[in-house]
């Protein structure tokens, strides 16, 4: 009876004119240049982000794969390497993993040695971790998190 | 090669889960087809052991439908859809089936026996008589209506057994046959309504529930109305990244600062609420204290505009009932569901929910957060599948509100004493347990914590439980032992050795009414 109704409502109404073909879109506008790095200003899609930071890494004697190297020098091998938001810690590019024993390291490049201090001091107040350390090399910030965490950062001295 | 194959990954993972936070709450607007509509979106669902002075032993229940309603959204406002079913399902037996559904069904009419009312327009003896525009020619209040223009009136039946074919019966007046209830006007402004908080008051109703023998003296109640929106959330500013500041400058959030730091970007908003408040006992079965409820809105499969559309008919619906709507736990289909799942989660039950099960236990809200702020060193657990995950959003908690089910449902243990307004801890049970150690998960210890709250969240939901800080705590594994989960939330103030997530928009029992329905007197259209 409910689709008799609704059949007899569809036969009843007036045939609606073809749509109006939709105008052609507007031309997109010209994409702002990227600024330059400032956390929480207009920092568009979180992926474009990342993208950006990959491509705009400081000049830095202590790179992420410099570290992640001699961490594997030292037997520490980080399966899961992930870039991170640079941003949220101040920084120019972030990346890190963890190891197979539950070792999280963190490297953070900074554009000078003072922005890496304070970024340390940042990240030592806002993220404070009991089984956390953090040192400064260079321009460069190493996050160690977990039990064998003084072996991450010896290798990391070491650059 | 290796990172920049696990970057692409987290990306993806990412947009997955920065879509639905775009919605802003606990499931406003979360699926793409429940934008279309809106009438029939759950937003939240609460059930708690009411806390109200002398309604010991009865259970509150409020569905809230229509999402972000800005007050001044006349001259419709925000009427519920009189084509649809909204319902409350209890689960009593753990079986993730529903055994009781409390169905609300809506009627809308113009007054004047459907004509609406008129004003006569035009010079004496030439007059017309014109229908006006507006829900109300003049002020209303507590049982003076004549004013009003929109008639909204509803009726509740209880249904035992499944929701489609099981024995329905009528929810009354208390000491009548009358089984029609009104549903008063949104708050429209002061000059319309004068006095909201009174005027809503004389809508809520005792009422008789057919097989239901309440507390001596007392008497089941039942309100649908508008309501202050309750919900607290900064959603979008914790995962869009374009807002963020983990020092709270600039105007967004600290991630990991105060509870509250006054970004509820839903503070100016309404809510449409259906409320019940029902015997615990009429709730349960022999065999557990213990419920499980969700709430569902349903529409028929078909709908055909009608081309010459009027008032009572603007559309013709037939066909089936198709559920569109569904919510228990909070930000389950905002946060945890991908994209691709969102509508046929909506349209899903319980009982069918092992589908779901890969996005609990592997979420990909602790793989955002760890891209997020993952140069802290904070990381996702590493436990997959996540069954502390499982275990507290879908099965609830071993010797106090486990029914026995894998499901996502809100779950309470109505033998657990409520918690009065003014005692309560915003962050609900999850205080009753003894904090993970680096070989240990944290073990239930309610006797043991002076902040443990066992009446709240997840054993239950109430209005002022921080139900987004605790889920966010939880998915990074506050449960978790420290070496899968070296960066877990805290579950205890000064607790060393995890992280305090919050999304900076706080929410107290302070912030509610200790009376039925709890939320607050909706926000006016004009001051």
């Amino acid at each position: 009876m409910r689709f008799a109704l609704l059949a007899l409502l569809v036969a009843c109404s007036h045939a609606s004119p073809d749509p109006v073909p939709a105008p052609a879109p507007a031309p997109a506008p010209a994409r702002a240049a990227p600024r330059s790095l400032q956390p929480a200003q207009d920092l568009g899609p979180v992926a474009s982000r990342l993208a950006y930071e990959a491509a705009h890494r400081p000049a830095t004697a202590v790179s992420a794969e410099r570290v992640f190297d001699a961490l594997e020098r030292a037997g520490i091998s980080l399966a899961d390497r992930t870039q991170y938001a640079g941003v949220a810690m101040k920084a120019a590019y972030c990346a890190g993993g963890r190891s197979a024993d539950g070792l999280v390291v963190a490297i953070c490049e900074y554009p000078s040695h003072e922005a890496a201090l304070a970024g340390k001091a940042f990240m030592d107040r806002e993220f404070p971790l009991a089984t956390a350390e953090r040192e400064v090399r260079g321009s460069t910030v190493m996050t160690a998190v977990g039990a064998s965490r003084a072996r991450a950062l010896s290798a990391f001295q070491t650059l | 090669m290796r990172l920049r194959t696990r970057l692409l990954g987290g990306v993806t993972a990412l947009a997955t889960t920065l879509a639905p936070a775009v919605g802003l709450a606990s499931s406003h607007r979360e699926a793409p087809f429940i934008t279309k509509n809106p009438k029939v979106d759950g937003t939240d669902f609460y059930m708690f052991n009411s806390y109200e002075s002398g309604r010991s032993g009865y259970v509150t229940i409020l569905a809230n439908y229509l999402p972000v309603q800005d007050a001044y959204g006349g001259p419709n406002f925000f009427g519920l859809d009189p084509d649809a079913l909204y319902e409350i399902h209890v689960d009593n037996d753990g079986d993730a089936k529903e055994d009781l559904t409390f169905q609300f069904s809506f009627q809308t009419a113009l007054a004047s026996s459907g004509s609406g009312i008129t004003l006569p327009v035009g010079p004496s003896g030439a007059a017309k008589n014109i229908s006006i525009p507006f829900a109300t020619i003049g002020s209303v209040s507590a049982g003076s209506e004549a004013n009003r223009n929109i008639l909204d009136t509803y009726t509740v039946k209880l249904i035992r057994g499944p929701r489609r074919t099981g024995t329905a019966s009528s929810i009354v007046k208390a000491g009548t046959a009358d089984g029609t209830f009104a549903k008063p006007l949104d708050n429209i402004g002061t000059k319309t309504i004068p006095n909201y908080g009174a005027y809503a008051q004389s809508f809520m109703y005792d009422v008789d529930i057919p097989g239901c023998t309440p507390p001596s003296g007392t008497h089941p109640r039942v309100f649908v109305g508008q309501r202050k929106e309750g919900f607290s959330v900064n959603l979008g500013q914790i995962f869009d990244l374009v807002h963020l500041d983990t020092a709270g400058t600039n105007g967004v959030a600290n991630v990991v600062g105060a509870p509250d730091q006054g970004f509820n970007i839903l503070a100016d908003k309404n809510i449409t609420t259906l409320a019940l408040e029902v015997p615990a006992a009429c709730l349960t079965s022999a065999s557990s204290t213990t419920i499980g409820a969700w709430t569902t809105a349903s529409v028929r499969q078909a709908r055909v505009i009608n081309p010459t559309g009027t008032f009572s008919e603007p559309s013709r619906e037939g066909g089936p009932w198709v559920q569109v709507s569904r919510l228990g736990m909070p930000l389950v289909n905002e946060v945890v569901i991908g994209l691709a799942d969102k509508d046929r989660f909506n349209g899903s039950e319980p009982k069918d929910d092992a589908q779901f099960a890969d996005y609990v236990t592997n979420p990909t809200l602790p793989k955002v957060l760890g891209i997020l702020f993952g140069g802290a060193g904070v990381t996702e657990p590493s436990n997959f599948p996540r069954t502390d995950l499982v275990t507290a959003f879908l099965q609830g908690v071993p010797g106090v509100n486990a029914n026995g089910s894998t499901a996502e449902m809100v779950r309470l243990n109505t033998a657990i004493p409520a918690t009065p307004k003014g005692s309560q801890n915003f962050y609900g049970a999850v205080g009753c347990f003894d904090a993970p150690t680096s070989s240990s998960n944290a073990v239930l210890n309610p006797t043991g914590h002076t902040d443990c709250d066992p009446a709240g969240f997840p054993n239950g939901r109430r209005p002022g439980d921080d139900v987004v800080d605790v889920a966010i705590r939880v998915a990074m594994g506050a449960l978790v032992n420290t070496t899968a989960a070296p960066t877990g939330g805290c579950i205890h103030a000064g607790q060393s050795g995890c992280l305090p997530y919050v999304d900076g928009a706080g929410v107290s029992d302070a912030d509610f009414d200790a009376t039925f329905p709890y939320l607050k007197t909706p926000l006016p259209g004009a001051p």
